[in-house]
C-alpha cells in the first residue's frame, strides 16, 4: 500500500461531532443557557428539569459517543486484524452471538445477567467469532467468505433467539427496545460502567498499533522480524470481541456504525493504524449520536419511541452499498468452492432420497404428540384436514427455495447465492412489514402481489449493480446484506412497540405452515412443479451460464436474458413461498449443496434433486415444530435455520478440516 | 359502561344502588337456572345459534378465559397456561384444563381432540374462523382495535359469554356488584383525598430507561375512570392502549401520582437512579405500587385493576 500524506480532516471531524451534540442540547433542554453552564462547573441540580439534564440528556449524549467510538473502534480492529473492509462486530457474527447469550441468559439465570453482562455477552461474541473463524479459516478472514459466515452465523443465532422470545413471550417485551438499541440512560450507573471498559480496550488497542504497522507492510515481514504476530492478532481481536460485547450489553444491537466508520475513515483520507483509529472512534462518535438526534426527533413526533438503533441500520445499509461498491478488491472476487459428490447421481443415492422422501411424509402425516401422549396412527380425517396443507405447503416451499437456490448458485456463480442470502426473501419481506405498518392490516392477509413487488424490486437493483460491476459476488453480497439490514431495522421498529403485534410478527418471521391455506398449499406445490418442469427444459441453458458468459455466448445464449429470465423466476419464487408462509432461511442455500453431495452435480439432476431435498427438510422440519414442544408449535422456518443452518455450519468446519 | 365518574355520589344514591343490586340479586336467585334450551348469541358475524348451553368451551386467548373464569366456569382448553398462573393469576385457572398452546397459534389439533361444543376467539382472520368451524361451533369477538371502545367490546364479549352459558343473572350480579364496589372505592378515594383524587399515570415498568405508558383505550385507565380519577400522562388509543416511552416523559407529572403495576423485571433498576428519584410525582411521594393483574383481560379485570389502583392510591393518601 502507498503511503500517501495524510491530511486526515481530524478538526472537521471534531466540528461535526460538536455540532451534532449541540444539536441535542438546544433540542432537549429546557433550562436557561447559563443555569446550564452552572451545572456543567458542579452546581447541584434542583429542579426536575435541571436534574433531566444531568441525569438524562446528557448522559444519553454521552452514551452515544462512548457506544459510537467503542463499535467505530471494534470495527476499526477487526477490518485492520483481517484486511477486510466489510469486517465488523455485526458482519463476523460477533453481535448476534451477543445479543443471543444474553438473551438466553435473562431466560435461564437472570442473576447472571444483573452481575455478569459484559462475561455473558463476551462469551456469546467469542462463540459466534470462533465459529465464523472456523468457517471462513484464517485466510478466508480477508474476503468474502468470512462475511458470508458471518450472515450464516447471524441467520442460526436470530432464529434461536427469536424462537426463545416467541416462546416465553410476556417475559421478553422489554428486550424488543433493548434488541434494537435503546440510547435511553436514567443517570450515569450505566455509563460508569461502559467508560472504564471501554478505556481498557483503548489502551490495548493503542499497545497493538505497532502490529497493525507491521501487519499492513506484511505478515510475512513481520514474521521476518522474529515477531510473532498471532498472539498479537488474537489479543486485537479479543478486544474489538469486548468493544462489541459491552456496546450490546450496555445500550443493545446497534448495528452498522462498526462497518461504516472505518470505511468513511478511509475515505477520508487516514491511512496508518493510528489514524485509522482515531477517525474510526471519532466518525462512529459522530454517527451514533446523529442517529440518535434523528431517534429523538422522531420519538417526539410519534406515539412510541423510537430505538437508535434501528435509525442506524436504515440509514447504515444504503451507505454502506453507495461507499463500497466501486472499492472492490481482488480478494472480493475469490471463488469459494463446497464439497464435491460423485460425479453421477448412481442409484443407491437416488434409492435413498426416495427413502428420505418417503419416510419423512410418513412421519409427518402419522406421528405426533396429542393430549394423551405420542401417537403412530394415520390421522382421522378432520385431523388430516389440518396436516395436509401444512406438509404440502412446508414441501412447496422447501422445493422453491431449493429451486431458487440452485437457480441462482448457477446464474451468480456463487456457491452461497440463495434468495436469502441475496435479500430476495428480504425484499418480500420489507415489503409485507411496511404494507402492515403503514396500512394496519394483518401480515397473515397482505398477499403475494406485495411479497413479489419487494422480491422483484431486489432483483431489479441487484440486475443493476451486476451489470455495472461484472457479477462480482461481494456486489451480490453486499446488496443482499444491506437490503437485509434494513428490513431488519424496520422489523425492529415494528416490534419495539413490544405489544401482541410484534409477537405476532416475530411468529411470521419464523415462517410458520400454521396458517397456510389448502389453496396456498396447493398453489405453492402446482408453482413448484412448475418451476422444477421450467428448469428442467432450460437445464442447458443454466449449464451454459454457470459456464461463463463467453462459453454461453458462444454457444448462442443471449446471455443478458437468459440471466434476466433466470434471476425473475428465482426472485418469484422466493416471493411466492415469503407470502404464503413467511420468510424461509437456509433451505435455499444447503439444499443444492446436498443435492452436489449426493452426484446431482450436473444442471438436469441438480434442479431435480435439490427440490426433493429441500422439501424433505422442510416437511420434517415443520413435523419437528409441531411435536417438540407440544402444545407449542415452533415455526418451521426456525427449525429448518436451525437444522440447516448447524448443518451448513459443520459442512464449512469439516470443509475446512479436510483441507487441513 | 360504568360511568362512575362522580365520586361525591349522595349517601342516597349508595343506598339505592345497593338495593338495585340486592334485588337483582334476589330475582336471579329466584329465576330457575336457564332452561337447557336453545339460544342464541351475537358475535362479530351476527346472531350464532347453539341447541343447548354448551358446556365444553374452549377459549383462544387469556381476556376471554378470564371472561369464563370470572362466570364460574373453567375453560376446557385455553393457551399458554403456565404464563397464564405468572402474568394473569386472577381468577386462577383450575388444574384440569388443557393447555392448547401459543396464543398466536393455538394447536388445531389439540383442540379438535377435546371434543369441545363451543371455541370462543378474539381478533382472528375470516379464514382462521372457518377452520375452527370444521371443529366446533365458533364465536368470534372482535377484542382489541384502535377503532374501537375495547373495554364496551370485553362487556360485550362478558355478557354475551354470559348468555352463551346460562348465566346472564350471575354476571348481571357481578356487574352490579363491580359497579358497586368501584363507587364505594371511588367514594373512600374522594373522602381520603378530600375532595378530588390527584390525577394519576398508571405505568409499567420496561428497563432502567424505558416504560409503558397506559392511555385511551386500555383497562387500567378505565379502571382510573371509574375510580374518578383523571388520568395524568394521557396517550391516543391506540390497539392495546400502551405507549413505550423514556423514563423522562413521566417528568409530566408534575402534581399528580404514579402508579406502577407489577412485576417489574428488569425495570426495578429503574428505582436506584437519580432521575428517577427526583421525578416530581416521586420526589413528592406520590409514587405507588399496584398488582400484579393483567392489563388486557376480560371485563371483570376492570374491578382488579380498580380494587389494586384504588388501594394504591389510598396507600399513598395515608
Amino acid at each position: 500500500m502507498i503511503a500517501r500524506p495524510a491530511r486526515l480532516p481530524l478538526p472537521g471531524l471534531l466540528a461535526l461531532t460538536l455540532a451534532l451534540v449541540a444539536g441535542h442540547l438546544i433540542l432537549r433542554i429546557e433550562i436557561a443557557p447559563a443555569r446550564f453552564l452552572a451545572l456543567l462547573t458542579g452546581t447541584e441540580a434542583q429542579s426536575f428539569a435541571e436534574i433531566r439534564v444531568t441525569h438524562a440528556v446528557l448522559p444519553r449524549i454521552a452514551m452515544g459517543l462512548a457506544v459510537g467510538a467503542a463499535l467505530g473502534l471494534a470495527g476499526s480492529l477487526f477490518q485492520q486484524i483481517t484486511g477486510n473492509r466489510l469486517a465488523s462486530p455485526l458482519t463476523l457474527g460477533a453481535a448476534s452471538g451477543a445479543w443471543l447469550a444474553v438473551v438466553v441468559a435473562t431466560l435461564a439465570a437472570p442473576a447472571l445477567v444483573a452481575g455478569a453482562r459484559e462475561w455473558v455477552s463476551l462469551a456469546g461474541a467469542c462463540l459466534a467469532f470462533a465459529l465464523v473463524l472456523g468457517i471462513a479459516g484464517l485466510r478466508g478472514l480477508l474476503g468474502l467468505r468470512a462475511v458470508l459466515a458471518g450472515m450464516a452465523v447471524n441467520l442460526l443465532f436470530e432464529a434461536l433467539a427469536g424462537a426463545l422470545v416467541l416462546l416465553e413471550s410476556p417475559y421478553f417485551s422489554h428486550l424488543f427496545v433493548w434488541g434494537a438499541g435503546d440510547l435511553g440512560q436514567s443517570g450515569w450507573q450505566s455509563l460508569t460502567w461502559v467508560l472504564p471498559r471501554l478505556g481498557l480496550a483503548a489502551l490495548g488497542a493503542l499497545a497493538g498499533l505497532r502490529v497493525l504497522g507491521l501487519l499492513r507492510a506484511g505478515a510475512g515481514g513481520a514474521e521476518a522480524r522474529g515477531l510473532s504476530l498471532a498472539p498479537w492478532l488474537g489479543g486485537l481481536a479479543l478486544i474489538a470481541l469486548f468493544l462489541t460485547a459491552i456496546s450490546v450489553a450496555a445500550v443493545g444491537m446497534i448495528g452498522f456504525i462498526g462497518l461504516l466508520a472505518p470505511n468513511l475513515a478511509r475515505a477520508c483520507g487516514a491511512r496508518r493504524p493510528a489514524q485509522e483509529i482515531l477517525a474510526s472512534a471519532l466518525i462512529g462518535a459522530a454517527l451514533l449520536t446523529g442517529a440518535d438526534l434523528a431517534a429523538v426527533l422522531m420519538s417526539g413526533a410519534l406515539p412510541d419511541m423510537v430505538p437508535t438503533g434501528a435509525l442506524t441500520a436504515l440509514g447504515g445499509a444504503p451507505a454502506l452499498v453507495l461507499l463500497l461498491r466501486r472499492r472492490l478488491g481482488a480478494a472480493d472476487h475469490a471463488a469459494l468452492e463446497m464439497p464435491q459428490g460423485p460425479a453421477r447421481l448412481r442409484p443407491v443415492a437416488l434409492a435413498a432420497l426416495a427413502l428420505c422422501a418417503g419416510s419423512a411424509l410418513v412421519l409427518a402425516l402419522a406421528l405426533a404428540q396429542g393430549p394423551g401422549g405420542w401417537q403412530f396412527t394415520w390421522p382421522e380425517p378432520m385431523t388430516l384436514s389440518f396436516r395436509w396443507p401444512r406438509i404440502l405447503g412446508a414441501a412447496g416451499a422447501g422445493a422453491a427455495m431449493a429451486l431458487s437456490g440452485v437457480i441462482l448458485q448457477r446464474v451468480i456463480r456463487n456457491p452461497l447465492a440463495s434468495p436469502e442470502v441475496l435479500g430476495m426473501s428480504s425484499g418480500a419481506s420489507f415489503a409485507l412489514v411496511l404494507t402492515t405498518l403503514l396500512t394496519g392490516v394483518s401480515i397473515h392477509s397482505v398477499g403475494a402481489g406485495v411479497a413479489l413487488a419487494g422480491s422483484l424490486g431486489v432483483m431489479v437493483l441487484l440486475l443493476a449493480l451486476v451489470r455495472r460491476h461484472g457479477n462480482a459476488p461481494m456486489v451480490v453480497a453486499l446488496v443482499g446484506i444491506s437490503l437485509g439490514a434494513v428490513l431488519d431495522a424496520l422489523v425492529k421498529i415494528a416490534l419495539a412497540a413490544g405489544t401482541a403485534d410484534s409477537f405476532a410478527i416475530l411468529g411470521w418471521l419464523g415462517g410458520s405452515t400454521y396458517r397456510v391455506s389448502p389453496g396456498g398449499a396447493l398453489s405453492l406445490a402446482g408453482v413448484s412443479l412448475a418451476g422444477v418442469a421450467a428448469a428442467w427444459a432450460g437445464r442447458r441453458w443454466l449449464t451454459l451460464i454457470a459456464a461463463g458468459d463467453a462459453v454461453a455466448e458462444a454457444r448462442g445464449l443471449a446471455i443478458a436474458k437468459a440471466r434476466a429470465g433466470c434471476l425473475a423466476g428465482a426472485a418469484a419464487l422466493a416471493a411466492l413461498v415469503t407470502a404464503v408462509m413467511g420468510p424461509v432461511s437456509f433451505v435455499g442455500l444447503l439444499a443444492p449443496h446436498l443435492a452436489t453431495l449426493i452426484g446431482a452435480r450436473r444442471a438436469g439432476p441438480q434442479v431435480l434433486a435439490a427440490p426433493v431435498i429441500g422439501a424433505v427438510l422442510m416437511v420434517v422440519s415443520d413435523w419437528m415444530g409441531r411435536v417438540l414442544l407440544y402444545p407449542m408449535q415452533l415455526p418451521a422456518g426456525t427449525i429448518a435455520a436451525l437444522l440447516g443452518g448447524g448443518f451448513f455450519l459443520v459442512t464449512l468446519l469439516r470443509l475446512r478440516g479436510g483441507r487441513g | 359502561m360504568i360511568r362512575a365518574r362522580t365520586p361525591r355520589r349522595s349517601a342516597g344514591a349508595v343506598f339505592r344502588a345497593l338495593l338495585l343490586a340486592l334485588s337483582t340479586a334476589l330475582s336471579a336467585a329466584a329465576l330457575p337456572a336457564f332452561a337447557d334450551g336453545p339460544v342464541s348469541v351475537t358475535d362479530r358475524r351476527g346472531p350464532q345459534s347453539f341447541e343447548a348451553p354448551p358446556e365444553r368451551i374452549v377459549v383462544l386467548d387469556w381476556a376471554l378465559a378470564e371472561a369464563l373464569l370470572d362466570l364460574g366456569i373453567a375453560p376446557l382448553g385455553a393457551p399458554e397456561l403456565t404464563l397464564y398462573r405468572d402474568w394473569v393469576g386472577t381468577p386462577a385457572m383450575p388444574e384440569g384444563v388443557t393447555d392448547i398452546g401459543l396464543r398466536s397459534a393455538p394447536n388445531l389439533e389439540t383442540i379438535a381432540s377435546l371434543e369441545s361444543q363451543a371455541i370462543v376467539a378474539a381478533d382472528l382472520s375470516a379464514q382462521e374462523v372457518a377452520r375452527l368451524e370444521a371443529i366446533a361451533p365458533v364465536l368470534v369477538f372482535d377484542a382489541w382495535s384502535a377503532d374501537h371502545d375495547n373495554l364496551a367490546a370485553q362487556r360485550e364479549i362478558f355478557l354475551e359469554l354470559a348468555l352463551l352459558t346460562g348465566r346472564t343473572a350471575r354476571a348481571e350480579r357481578l356487574l352490579s356488584e363491580m359497579e358497586t364496589e368501584i363507587t364505594r372505592r371511588a367514594e373512600a378515594l374522594a373522602r381520603a383525598y378530600g375532595g378530588t383524587p390527584p390525577d394519576t399515570a398508571v405505568i409499567r415498568l420496561n428497563d432502567a430507561a424505558t416504560l409503558w405508558v397506559y392511555g385511551e383505550n386500555a383497562v387500567p385507565t378505565a379502571a382510573l375512570e371509574a375510580l374518578g380519577v383523571a388520568n395524568a400522562l394521557p396517550q391516543p388509543p391506540s390497539r392495546w392502549g400502551v405507549a413505550q416511552k423514556n423514563l423522562d416523559a413521566l417528568a409530566e407529572v408534575e402534581e399528580g401520582a404514579i402508579i406502577a403495576i407489577r412485576p417489574h423485571m428488569a425495570g426495578a433498576q429503574v428505582f436506584e437512579s437519580p432521575l428517577w428519584q427526583k421525578l416530581p410525582a416521586v420526589a413528592a411521594g406520590r409514587y405507588a405500587e399496584a398488582g400484579p393483574v393483567w392489563s388486557y383481560g376480560g371485563y371483570l379485570s376492570l374491578l382488579r385493576h380498580a380494587r389494586a389502583l384504588s388501594d394504591a392510591l389510598l396507600a399513598l393518601a395515608e
